[in-house]
């Protein structure tokens, strides 16, 4: 143990000189080999996920993740991760920038939502239960819902172009092909879709939803949120219900009155 | 724990630049050259839906698969990644394969990763601490470890070995088995101005489980060479292979290629190269066994 423990000391140490190597400034030394090796790697990696924004921001890049390794490093042990650790990171920072074009957050967090549908795990087969308004909503996993200031979703793939001042809400997921689809949502869809995902009973869903947007919850709203979750359906994204038992409140038996279900489609 | 493997010959480190090309060929039942399995990164399949995994389970159906991890930081200082951990277990259980390899270094930083292979300290310390850790991660796997020899730019610390004796120090503490990179010993010995055969010689080649080889590139405007896998094999590290499997015997050999990858048929075709090294390592082997 003793011995482990000196072998420990010794790797603390040699931690210690490597990470000051890997945040410092470029050396031509052969430590410094590691700088720039740890950098190559990463920045590889996360301009594989988001190349419409590194060509956007052109230098600025990589002098982003630049500023991102000294001040940070990655956490996963997925090198795939890196990418939304580098936005998460970065986005705050360049909001403050006034000379980075004010949309490339918007762009970075829709391409890495991209990415993370595009590889998401999926959570299993239809669950055979028909939606009710007493149960939160079974999803296939690979879908999220995206709130945008910039029509980021509308930039054209492989091209420059700069998106419109628009707010936008989407849904991404990924279709039994493997692609990646986009629904451009409406402000109630994305409010009820975005709080069933996150796990919210249907009928909570909406009535949460309306009050958020101070939308009347009438047919209009109760026949379209039927339509939506049938559609998804349709598209592999809703499973059906999911299996949870909870207490039914007043307002999803409200709701539950008024037919704000999706029947046996799904 | 004993490594029970019958895959041998020469395979390919899957990568995803050609992984529709593979599906391709396995759609087409068109032969793929001499690979005989793949060699993959379990990192780049595990917690993941969509096509990458479904590729695999169709190439699992029809080839033998080696796994191969870059991210658990063997020497490092961290505790193991609990999540990491399960869903590795978990990969190499869904694919049946005889053991888990990774390198001798480290890549955490303080809870932090580089997805670097940093080189660790040549002590017995050192060799006790990894020792130990490759024998907590045979526990949590319940499968077989192989450590694999790094390529390294310096040495950190003072060293009280040479970097073969601490592989072997490595290796006789865990019990575990190596994965021979002969390009990283080729490497290793062109940067230090050492004889790498000289360091073949001193590693316990009864130990080797599985060889690596690769190309690499010299760093501009220095004379450093860097172990890039980005280059065809040199005919100096396709020797060391054959002068290793004549004294090794049959074990898989997997012909990695990470950047400015080839056409699959050109890759085919270097790994051809690479299948008559191993071949000619056999035959030698056989011609000392006749006497």
């Amino acid at each position: 143990m003793a011995e482990e423990e000196e072998g420990r000391a010794a790797i603390a140490e040699a931690t210690a000189a490597f990470a000051a190597v890997v945040r410092g400034p470029p050396e031509q030394t052969r430590r410094g080999v590691y700088r720039s090796l740890v950098r190559r790697g990463i920045l590889g990696a996360v301009r594989a996920q988001m190349p419409r924004t590194a060509m956007a921001l052109g230098a600025r890049f990589e002098a982003t993740v630049d500023l991102w390794l000294d001040e940070a490093l990655p956490s996963s042990p997925y090198l795939r991760d890196t990418a939304a650790e580098l936005v998460g990171w970065a986005a705050a920072r360049w909001a403050e920038d006034t000379s980075v074009p004010p949309w490339i957050s918007d762009l970075a967090r829709f391409e890495v939502a991209r990415f993370e549908v595009a590889a998401a795990e999926t959570a299993g087969e239809p669950s055979g239960l028909p939606l009710a308004l007493d149960r939160a909503v079974a999803f296939g996993g690979a879908a999220q819902v995206a709130r945008y200031s910039w029509a980021v979703n509308r930039l054209p793939e492989g091209a420059p172009g700069e998106p419109e001042k628009e707010p936008t809400a989407v849904l991404l997921y990924r279709d039994g092909a493997h692609e990646v689809r986009c629904l451009v949502l409406s402000p109630l869809a994305a409010e009820i879709l975005a709080r069933l995902l996150g796990g919210a009973r249907l009928g909570e869903a909406v009535t949460a939803a309306c009050a958020a947007l101070g939308e009347p919850l009438g047919d209009a709203v109760l026949r379209g949120t039927a339509e939506v979750l049938a559609d998804l359906g349709e598209r592999g994204v809703v499973l059906g219900a999911a299996f949870e038992q909870g207490n039914h409140d007043h307002v999803t038996h409200a709701a539950s009155e008024r037919g704000i279900v999706a029947g046996e489609r799904t | 724990m004993a490594v029970r493997s019958t895959i041998t010959g020469v395979g390919l480190g899957l990568r995803f630049d050609f992984l529709d090309d593979v599906l391709a060929r396995l759609e087409a039942d068109t032969p793929l050259g001499p690979a005989r399995f793949f060699e993959v990164a379990p990192e780049n399949y595990m917690r993941r839906g969509g096509f990458v995994p479904a590729a695999l389970e169709r190439i699992a159906a029809r080839y033998p698969l080696l796994s191969h991890g870059l991210s658990m930081s063997l020497g490092g200082l961290d505790p193991f990644d609990d999540a990491y951990m399960r869903e590795l277990a978990a990969f190499t259980r869904r694919f049946h394969v005889p053991f888990h390899s990774d390198h001798l270094c480290f890549s955490g930083i303080a809870g932090r990763m580089v997805h670097e292979l940093l080189p660790l300290p040549l002590t017995r310390g050192a060799a006790a601490h990894v020792a130990a850790r490759v024998r907590e991660a045979e526990e949590r796997l319940g499968l077989p470890m192989v450590v694999e020899n790094i390529t390294r730019y310096v040495v950190p610390g003072a060293p009280e070995m040479s970097e073969a004796a601490f592989v072997a120090e490595v290796l006789d503490r865990s019990c575990a088995k190596l994965l021979l990179d002969v390009n990283n010993v080729y490497v290793n010995a062109i940067n230090d101005g050492t004889d790498p055969v000289a360091f073949l010689e001193a590693i316990p080649l009864d130990r080797v489980a599985a060889i690596h080889v690769a190309g690499h590139e010299k760093r501009a405007g220095t004379d450093l060479v860097i172990d890039t896998h980005g280059a065809d094999v040199l005919g100096e590290v396709l020797s060391l292979l054959t002068w290793t499997i004549e004294r090794t015997g049959p074990v898989p050999v997997v012909l990695e290629r990470d950047h400015a990858i080839p056409p699959l048929d050109e890759l085919l075709g270097e790994l051809g190269r690479v299948e008559a090294a191993y071949q000619a390592g056999l035959a030698a082997r056989e011609a000392r066994a006749r006497g």
